[in-house]
């Protein structure tokens, strides 16, 4: 999971560097799958977080690269239709991920809990009349089970595919992230820093 | 310099245009634009025409200048200026005999075409070469051959359908084209916007040889090509995105709408005549809409552009080595190969952002992969190798992404889907079919991946951080493919990583300690790795 996250830090970093540069220009559909790619990866690895340990030195960076990935494909998606549906899909998984077990101390849930924070289950089609919106935009299943091959209970909350309202996170997203920041993955101690040590 | 000097001369880029000295094509434009009102869809304002292109010009375009034919469909009462396309007569011969199972001819209508073992024609071809010996001096050989015209008659041998007229389908008018095609793109746009492919996305997929392509460009009697236009439509679609130029949106206030109308004449003008042809151009052209299409969001079109690009792909032999027929001249050659390698990298690019199956595989190519020369030093008489002490081809950093894209077909190639009933036919032929055998966690093509990495020359790889000096071209142009290499390489190095990390969460229950025992497995091998180094 550690090879892998940084793997996708990587790519986000390298493109972000490009962006920053003016040089976005030179390329087009095929980052926005790489960085769609990488960010569907650290939503991955953020749920995936599941001890105290893990969360602690993963969580961070992770978000962080994760908010890069969402103003990359932003910029792309003023011109590139595939750029927003990626980065409207995106953002649909960290407005999931911001309410999972990855930012709570995910021991304290039991296993029935931690199955009704998978938010990105993929939604089945279901009559509106089914439909009941909570406050928090979220869709609340009252009738039918709509995710039954995944043994998922009913009454569970779903996320619904309106467009995100969370202002304070784009906000936070980009004037986090339109000046150049090195990312910085801390992990356990890389080969570099191991030699520096001794 | 004394080659490039005489590729300079050798290609006349101004042949078509009847005054001398007429500048760049951006100084042209709008002087064709007044010689030619019909042309032009909609009077444009002069800001307009200002649109510069952005990017880094290859340097064969500034050798070779921009220049389309607008200068020779000047007079609207002025008799076509139509002329049957040359089809060019291959004659030559062949080197040995065909032992590999594909079998290149040429069709009725003079187009390149391949078949493979399967058609049969490939063994009935080994049997005639070597039935040829014992015919010599029989001068009534039946005529048992093949429904095609082989490429390579042999001296010896009788040529096969002598009788046989070539048909010219050719029942388009270039001028007509050329009227309904800048009918919506006006000339100059279109200048600006090939210009400005040429100094972007080219450089990612350089199938194009840029001396042949701007000459062709200019050339009057290519607009006879339906795929030609189609092409020169895909990459104005393509390079909308990079405009500024309020002409190229259908919808002034959507900025979606970049090139949508012309993806619509782009369709109508494929069902003319001869569009089907599978010209390298018409290839291309479906190819670079594809692209378009996915980036329009429209996923479904765009899918199935790209399986017919594959599909002519197919039908011209591009997969297939063609060294053993020595009918294509170096240039055609070349950009046979890169052209299929181009396509061949975004089947894979889909293939990992939408695990979709491949289309082609390697496994089905032959073909070589492009030679690591760049256009200044292929001409049609050969390659010249470039001199020493330069800065490697441009042309290498698209290898070294092929051969990346390469691993990640390996990296991709998912097992087949188990089935419950292993007494179905389904499972009991699976076995014969797929005979797939790959480590779970992907080590081979890890350890390929690093391989390929290893082979990367320096002048790619990536420094690190982002040092472009302003105005310095070749350093824009080595910083981007750097990164473009080390961004491939962090992707298929993330998808391995993530087949590992989503093989453990299936097969293994959730245990909250598993992450930290990960982590402390992680850091321990880092530490021995140092230790014992």
């Amino acid at each position: 999971m550690i090879a892998c996250q940084q793997a996708a830090i990587n790519i986000i970093h390298s493109q972000l560097q490009m962006a920053t540069h003016g040089l976005m220009g030179f390329f087009g559909v095929a980052v926005i799958h790489q960085v769609n790619q990488a960010g569907r990866t650290l939503v991955a690895v953020l749920l995936n977080c599941k001890s105290p340990l893990t969360q602690g030195m993963l969580t961070e960076p992770a978000m962080e690269a994760l908010r890069s990935c969402l103003v990359l494909l932003r910029r792309f998606s003023v011109r590139y239709l595939c750029g927003l549906r990626s980065a409207d899909l995106i953002e649909e998984f960290c407005r999931g991920v911001w309410m999972l077990p990855c930012l709570r101390p995910l021991h304290s849930l039991t296993g029935l809990q931690c199955l009704e924070f998978r938010l990105w289950v993929p939604l089945q089609p279901q009559p509106m009349a089914n439909r009941l919106l909570d406050a928090h935009g979220f869709v609340q299943c009252v009738k039918g089970n709509s995710l039954p091959q995944m043994g998922l209970a009913r009454h569970q909350r779903v996320p619904s595919l309106r467009h995100p309202r969370n202002q304070a996170f784009r906000m936070s997203t980009i004037s986090s992230t339109l000046t150049p920041q090195p990312l910085r993955l801390h992990l356990p101690p890389t080969e570099a820093v191991l030699e520096a040590e001794g | 310099m004394a080659q490039l000097e005489q590729l300079i001369q050798s290609i006349p880029a101004d042949i078509f245009l009847p005054q001398q000295g007429s500048g760049t094509a951006s100084d042209d434009s709008p002087q064709a634009i007044e010689q030619h009102p019909p042309v032009s869809a909609s009077a444009v304002p002069a800001s307009h025409l200002q649109f510069e292109p952005m990017g880094i010009p290859p340097p064969s375009l500034s050798v070779n200048k921009l220049v389309n034919p607008a200068t020779h469909f000047v007079p609207a009462h002025v008799p076509t200026l139509f002329q049957p396309p040359v089809l060019e007569c291959i004659t030559d011969t062949i080197g040995g005999n065909t032992l590999a199972p594909t079998y290149l001819y040429l069709d009725d209508e003079g187009s390149t075409r391949w078949q493979g073992e399967a058609s049969g024609l490939p063994m009935l071809d080994l049997l005639v070469e070597r039935h040829v010996p014992q015919l010599r001096g029989r001068p009534d050989r039946p005529s048992s051959v093949p429904n095609s015209t082989t490429v390579h008659p042999l001296p010896s041998e009788p040529k096969w359908f002598p009788d046989r007229q070539t048909s010219k389908r050719v029942e388009v008018s270039p001028e007509r084209l050329w009227r309904q095609v800048t009918a919506a793109i006006p000339p100059d746009l279109m200048d600006n916007l090939v210009q400005c492919y040429l100094s972007t996305t080219y450089y990612l997929l350089p199938f194009l040889h840029v001396p042949t392509f701007l000459h062709d460009y200019g050339n009057p009697t290519k607009w006879g090509e339906p795929g030609f236009a189609c092409f020169i439509i895909a990459i104005c679609c393509l390079a909308s995105r990079h405009s500024d130029d309020p002409r190229v949106r259908s919808e002034p206030t959507d900025s979606f709408s970049c090139g949508t109308h012309w993806f619509e004449l782009l369709a109508r003008l494929r069902s003319l005549p001869t569009a089907d042809r599978p010209t390298l151009y018409t290839v291309q052209g479906i190819f670079i809409s594809a692209i378009y299409a996915i980036g329009l969001g429209h996923l479904s079109k765009g899918f199935a552009l790209l399986a017919e690009a594959i599909t002519l792909s197919f039908d011209a032999g591009l997969h297939r080595s063609v060294e053993a027929y020595d009918c294509f001249d170096p240039i055609e050659n070349e950009v046979r190969r890169r052209t299929f390698w181009s396509i061949y990298i975004w089947d894979k690019q889909v293939g990992a952002a939408f695990g979709r199956p491949p289309l082609v595989r390697l496994r089905d190519c032959d073909v070589p992969e492009p030679s690591p020369v760049d256009d200044e030093f292929i001409t049609k008489s050969g390659i010249v190798q470039p001199p020493p002490g330069s800065s490697p081809p441009r042309m290498t950093a698209f290898i070294a992404a092929l051969r990346l894209f390469v691993v990640m077909e390996s990296v991709l190639d998912t097992p087949p889907p188990s089935r419950s009933n292993r007494l179905d036919f389904f499972a009991h032929a699976a076995n014969t079919l797929t005979g797939f055998n790959r480590h779970t966690l992907l080590n081979e093509e890890e350890a390929l991946l690093d391989e390929v990495v290893s082979a990367i020359d320096t002048y790619w790889q990536c420094t690190g951080e982002v040092d472009v000096g302003l105005g310095v071209g070749e350093r824009v142009i080595q910083t981007t493919q750097s990164h473009r290499l080390r961004c491939l390489e962090q992707w298929v190095r993330m998808l391995i990583h993530r087949h590992r990390l989503a093989t453990a969460i299936a097969t293994l229950e959730y245990n909250p300690t598993n992450d930290d025992v990960g982590l402390a497995i992680h850091v321990y091998s880092r530490l021995l790795t140092l230790l014992y180094r």
